[in-house]
């Protein structure tokens, strides 16, 4: 089974081990902007666990045939792409954190380089607005449009 | 905060108002003063462009939203809100703009905390390579903002519109007629 297509509309939330794990790799990136190697990431995670981890297994947890990582091995994956651990750990705040990451791809897609915010007391509707408005310049950017009415 | 701390502070936001008024008394401001012209001469300066994107009907919308790509400035902004009211979002973000605040790379940052609150601002400033804002550009954007306000008020003839009550704008937007703008 091939890892899945890049599609044009939102993402399902990642919710399994390997959707979580391959929305690491999907979104921090070398600086070049190319996806770390699973080799990179295993020898990182070696490294740091003095366990065996080899770039077979982690491609194996990122397509979903193995669910069965150590804790060290998640502490460890955590640690490389500088996500809280509580994103492999915690349901409700592993929700919240695959959410952002979504979030950060989207403006890093849409070549954001920064991002100012005038705004008191935002509420979550009012992030999840953000979200939204970011979606549509990212769309923009990529030459597909949008636009920003009620509804959207 | 010891005495020379308060005196540190203070000393430091004298030079940032002296700053902010020499960059406002640079610009070329529109007479009559105009948010839209202002920020479309704006553009022609920079030769970048600055994209207006209006939003309606986002009642938990924040006022104001810039966002900074490799191509242009994106300027989101509410727009079902008084025309005094979009001209002050207009003017903070127009300001990060002037002050060049993109430039830098600070590593606290405010929009990515709203955003992404449990993202570490390292992560984020890895991820996007550049930054979002920090509470001191925020605060020089705003006093920025003001200054142009002001410049432009007195540059039409008219008192500075931040010193307005909503009702009010009408009356003091009008020409000039000799009885000034109305009290009470």
């Amino acid at each position: 089974m091939a890892p899945p297509e890049p599609t044009a509309t939102p993402r399902p939330q990642a919710s399994t081990l390997a959707e979580k794990i391959d929305a690491l790799f999907r979104v921090v990136r070398r600086p070049s902007h190319e996806q770390f190697s699973h080799e990179e990431v295993a020898k990182a995670c070696r490294e740091a666990t003095g366990e065996s981890f080899s770039a077979t297994y982690l491609w194996q947890l990122r397509t979903g045939r193995r669910d069965n990582p150590t804790k060290r091995h998640l502490e460890a994956l955590a640690r490389f792409f500088q996500v809280p651990v509580a994103y492999f750990f915690d349901d409700d705040r592993g929700a919240a954190i695959a959410k952002e990451l979504e979030l950060l791809g989207a403006l890093r897609d849409a070549g954001v380089r920064s991002v100012a915010l005038r705004a008191v007391n935002l509420s979550p509707e009012g992030v999840g607005t953000i979200s939204d408005m970011i979606d549509v310049i990212a769309r923009r950017e990529r030459g597909g449009g949008g636009t920003l009415g009620s509804g959207d | 905060m010891s005495t020379g701390g308060r005196l540190r502070a203070l000393r430091e936001r004298r030079r940032l108002k002296l700053r902010c008024r020499q960059t406002v008394d640079a610009l070329e401001l529109p007479r009559p003063f105009d948010a839209f012209a202002f920020i479309a001469s704006l553009a022609r300066t920079r030769g970048r462009p600055i994209e207006l994107i209006p939003v309606t009907d986002r009642p938990h919308t924040p006022c104001g939203l810039l966002v900074t790509t490799d191509r242009a400035d994106c300027i989101l902004y509410a727009a079902d809100t008084t025309p005094l009211h979009q001209q002050h979002i207009l003017l903070h973000e127009a300001a990060h703009i002037i002050c060049g605040h993109y430039d830098t790379a600070p590593s606290a940052t405010s929009a990515a905390h709203v955003l992404m609150p449990n993202l570490p601002p390292a992560l984020v400033q890895r991820v996007l390579g550049r930054t979002v804002y920090t509470e001191p550009q925020e605060r020089e954007a705003e006093l920025v903002a003001s200054l142009i306000r002001c410049r432009a008020a007195r540059d039409d003839g008219l008192r500075p519109p931040a010193l307005v009550p909503r009702n009010r704008v009408e009356s003091l937007l009008s020409p000039p007629d000799g009885r000034g703008p109305r009290r009470g």
